[in-house]
């Protein structure tokens, strides 16, 4: 589909709805505020009571901003991956590196388990446990689906599935030999989403965020020449391998650290670049930013629905994400079966 | 006329799992040159093309690109003097056309106005004019493929006019062309030899090929079977050689390229 819409009017009307559901985010949920008191509590220290200033400052804005970085950083990695696929169908859910994140962090917690941790070193520790696991997982589907003539989308998405199958066997087979202690910590960060979420959680995601968006922002244009096949990039100039090696591991970094912070949310990484090229078209320069701003949007959206569905109970977010992206995928996968 | 060589390939050879790929070649390219390869399916042509630009590792031998080793070049500059446009492509997202060309000119510094002169003079030489409101993906086999070449020629033209020590690689680039548009691209190709460019060019149609090279190189299973002028090369003996074809020569009557008649 061919667009003439200016980039610059898109990011601001993804700034403005994202900056507008953060604000009916705040005031929503099982308890309910009113809109003036949340501007109250967020522009003066002292104006209301205890409980509202509880709810937003110490419940509400961690949350709103753990699920909208993280949603940045499913977003952008989504770009980037398809990118580096050259294949609208990769999805940092699908191919499995949300996967091997997870059982990474878990063989993290088990390998600890004797150790007592500070709540922030374990953060650290569940967050290098999901690195490893989430690179290897995407350096295997990676080599798996990359054949002489480029990459072949079945068996991108079949490698995905053996993965995530395996690494939740692994998974199982684990919390057989665990302690106690160990198991608890295992289900009590399994179960864990964007509730409870902390302040610490955002901070430990904000940098992996910042290398993810930074390095990608850098190779933009690369990313745009290395569609058109690997010796065609090699002729203009990029050095494929090395782009290539640190973006695969800038994703692994951005999107394991959001398991570990935030647990899995399927398919936000597929839609979000996906909206994005159906307004501005495929170009990286544009499609980088707007994936990022456009992945926060849908999980703020999609958390904002999951809080207050059915409250004052409330589901996972990333119940929600599946729920819109697993429709959406099928859509695709019909529209680009040719390319199977 | 130039005659200093832009390219040299000094037996180099290529190996792929203790077979023999290309058994050691070695010619040279000068500027102004257009080299063609022809030789029948499998016989190394695409090999011979990666292994002069190192995306094919060599076993032995070296290329020389403008006076020095093809490896001591770094990508960024090599890119500003060699453009190569291998047989597929793999684009499968929404670019348009513009965009597409315009890819041809990241190795330079931006310059919108340059930018723009050189994409417009490279649509109107492949005759994109009328497909640029559609999408890459929506483009016919032949027009995706002139996108293509419009981008590596725009990759070329910096600065402007300045061709000498500049060389092209085109890999079977007019697989899905028809007959006008290959011949209006040959004329281009001769055009941009007389400004200096040196060409290699890769053909399945033996007929086109001898038109457009000064010189042919000519391969079968991995061994180059001679090099020279055109009518050196299409002997009704060497093509039956290589080719398993009974064929007679004539000549063309204007140009005077010889033309091979399948009998």
């Amino acid at each position: 589909m061919l667009t003439f819409k200016s980039p610059e009017a898109v990011y601001l009307a993804l700034g403005l709805s994202l900056i507008g559901t953060s604000l009916v985010y705040l005031t929503q949920g099982a308890f309910a505020i009113p809109f003036t008191g949340v501007i109250d509590t967020l522009w003066t220290a002292e104006a209301n009571s205890d409980l509202t200033r509880t709810i937003v400052w110490d419940i509400r804005l961690p949350r709103l901003a753990l699920a909208s970085l993280t949603g940045a950083v499913l977003g952008l990695s989504g770009a980037v991956m398809q990118s580096l696929f050259r294949n609208p169908l990769a999805d940092p859910s699908l191919i499995g590196v949300t996967a091997g994140a997870s059982l990474g962090a878990s063989l993290a917690i088990f390998l600890t388990s004797s150790q007592l941790y500070s709540a922030h070193s374990s953060l650290i520790v569940l967050s290098g446990g999901a690195f490893c696991g989430g690179l290897l997982a995407c350096l295997l589907v990676y080599l798996l689906a990359k054949s002489a003539t480029g990459f072949s989308v079945s068996t991108m998405l079949l490698a995905g599935i053996a993965v995530t199958a395996f690494t939740g066997s692994i998974g199982n087979v684990l919390e057989f030999f665990v302690d106690n202690t160990a198991l608890r910590r295992i289900s009590l960060w399994r179960m864990g989403g964007l509730d409870a979420a902390t302040v610490m959680q955002v901070y430990t995601l904000l940098i992996p965020a910042t290398v993810l968006a930074v390095v990608s922002w850098r190779m933009r244009m690369a990313l745009n020449l290395m569609l058109l096949g690997d010796s065609h990039a090699r002729f203009l100039g990029v050095h494929v391998i090395r782009v290539r090696l640190v973006l695969i591991s800038a994703v692994a970094l951005g999107v394991s650290t959001s398991v570990a912070m935030a647990g899995t949310m399927a398919f936000v990484g597929l839609m979000a670049p996906h909206f994005v090229r159906l307004i501005l078209g495929p170009d990286n320069i544009t499609l980088i930013p707007a994936s990022a701003l456009m992945g926060a949007l849908l999980l703020t959206a999609s958390d904002l629905v999951a809080r207050v569905i059915i409250a004052p109970s409330e589901i996972p977010a990333g119940v929600v994400t599946a729920l819109l992206g697993v429709p959406f995928f099928l859509f695709l996968l019909r529209r680009h079966r040719n390319a199977l | 006329m130039h005659s200093n060589p832009v390219l040299t390939a000094r037996s180099i050879e290529v190996e792929l799992g203790h077979k023999t790929i290309l058994s050691p070649i070695s010619f040279d390219l000068r500027a102004g040159e257009i080299l063609g390869i022809m030789g029948p399916n499998g016989a190394g042509k695409s090999t011979l093309l990666g292994a002069l630009t190192r995306e094919v590792p060599l076993r032995g031998g070296e290329v020389v690109f403008g006076g020095k080793p093809i490896q001591a070049w770094s990508l960024e500059e090599r890119a500003q003097y060699l453009a190569a446009l291998p047989q597929f492509t793999y684009l499968q997202f929404d670019f348009t056309p513009n965009e597409v060309i315009r890819m041809g000119r990241t190795p330079y510094p931006r310059n919108r106005t340059l930018d723009q002169r050189v994409i417009e003079r490279c649509i109107e030489v492949c005759d994109l004019a009328g497909c640029l409101s559609r999408p890459y993906t929506q483009l016919s086999g032949g027009e995706k493929q002139r996108c293509q070449i419009a981008r590596v020629l725009a990759q070329l033209e910096d600065p402007p006019s300045r061709l000498e020590s500049k060389l092209l690689l085109l890999d079977e680039p007019f697989s899905s062309l028809d007959v006008g548009h290959q011949q209006a691209l040959i004329k281009h190709f001769r055009r941009l030899s007389e400004r200096g460019l040196a060409i290699i060019l890769i053909l399945h149609d033996i007929n086109a090929l001898a038109q457009a090279a000064d010189r042919l190189l000519i391969l079968d299973k991995g061994s180059c079977l001679g090099i020279g002028t055109p009518n050196e090369i299409m002997t009704p003996v060497l093509l039956k050689n290589t080719f398993k074809v009974d064929a007679q020569i004539t000549s063309n009557p204007i140009t005077g390229a010889p033309w091979m008649n399948l009998l």
